[in-house]
């Protein structure tokens, strides 16, 4: 990926681990994810991390799954309105 | 002793690549390195720097964790697997997960998960930092 200004929030490069996890944005979405949760909102800033953590330890590995879901739906919509905002600024 | 891995993260030569530069002995075998803190000249090839002092030291801590059985014929050893033999199904597991245990883990937890096929695949990009700005 070219490390351009990040396009979501005009600040940091955009890089992989700033687009997912430390940029704003997407920090937004995820602090409403954890407090949906009911966990502390850490910022994670490797994705790999990020997806292992993204777990409640006293649920089921069924219950998890269903975070896990949550967890990939939210990083293709933010991809989604990422490549948006990117078609925005450059028109 | 300097080649193969056989102590602790990766060869010794790696390791310690100053001392094996300035050994003597480069295809040292292991019996002829236990025993040698007698014997430092022997070892290298000018007298070591406090430095190289205290790399040597280490690698003396090293050798001394380990001992040597008599008798016995060396053998390799497949770390990877638990039963120290190569099997192939080891082999497959450390290429999926790029060498990282708990990329393993991850993985399974992964394959099972329902999702849109979009948002799969995005995801299977972000994991593994392969995604594409344009």
């Amino acid at each position: 990926m070219e490390s351009s200004i990040c396009s979501m929030c005009g600040e940091g490069k955009e890089i992989t681990s700033h687009l997912f996890c430390t940029c704003q944005v997407a920090w937004l979405v995820w602090s409403k994810c954890y407090e949906w949760m009911g966990l502390a909102s850490l910022v994670y800033r490797e994705p790999k991390i990020h997806f292992s953590q993204f777990r409640l330890i006293q649920e089921s590995e069924v219950v998890n799954q269903i975070w896990l879901s949550v967890w990939i739906a939210i990083i293709g919509e933010l991809w989604k309105h990422r490549k948006k905002k990117s078609s925005e600024t450059d028109t | 002793m300097w080649e193969n891995r056989w102590l602790g993260d990766g060869s010794l030569k790696r390791k310690f690549s100053r001392l094996f530069s300035i050994s003597y002995c480069r295809e040292a075998k292991l019996r002829q390195a236990e025993g040698w803190n007698n014997n430092v000249e022997w070892f290298w090839r000018r007298s070591l720097f406090d430095s190289e002092k205290q790399m040597e030291q280490e690698l003396v801590r090293m050798l001394g964790t380990k001992s040597i059985t008599e008798g016995k014929e060396d053998k390799w050893v497949w770390k990877v697997s638990d039963v120290a033999e190569f099997i192939v199904q080891s082999t497959y597991r450390v290429l999926r997960s790029d060498g990282q245990e708990e990329g393993v883990a991850m993985y399974e937890d992964f394959w099972r998960i329902k999702a849109k096929p979009s948002a799969y695949i995005t995801t299977l990009r972000v994991l593994e930092n392969k995604i594409t700005s344009k």
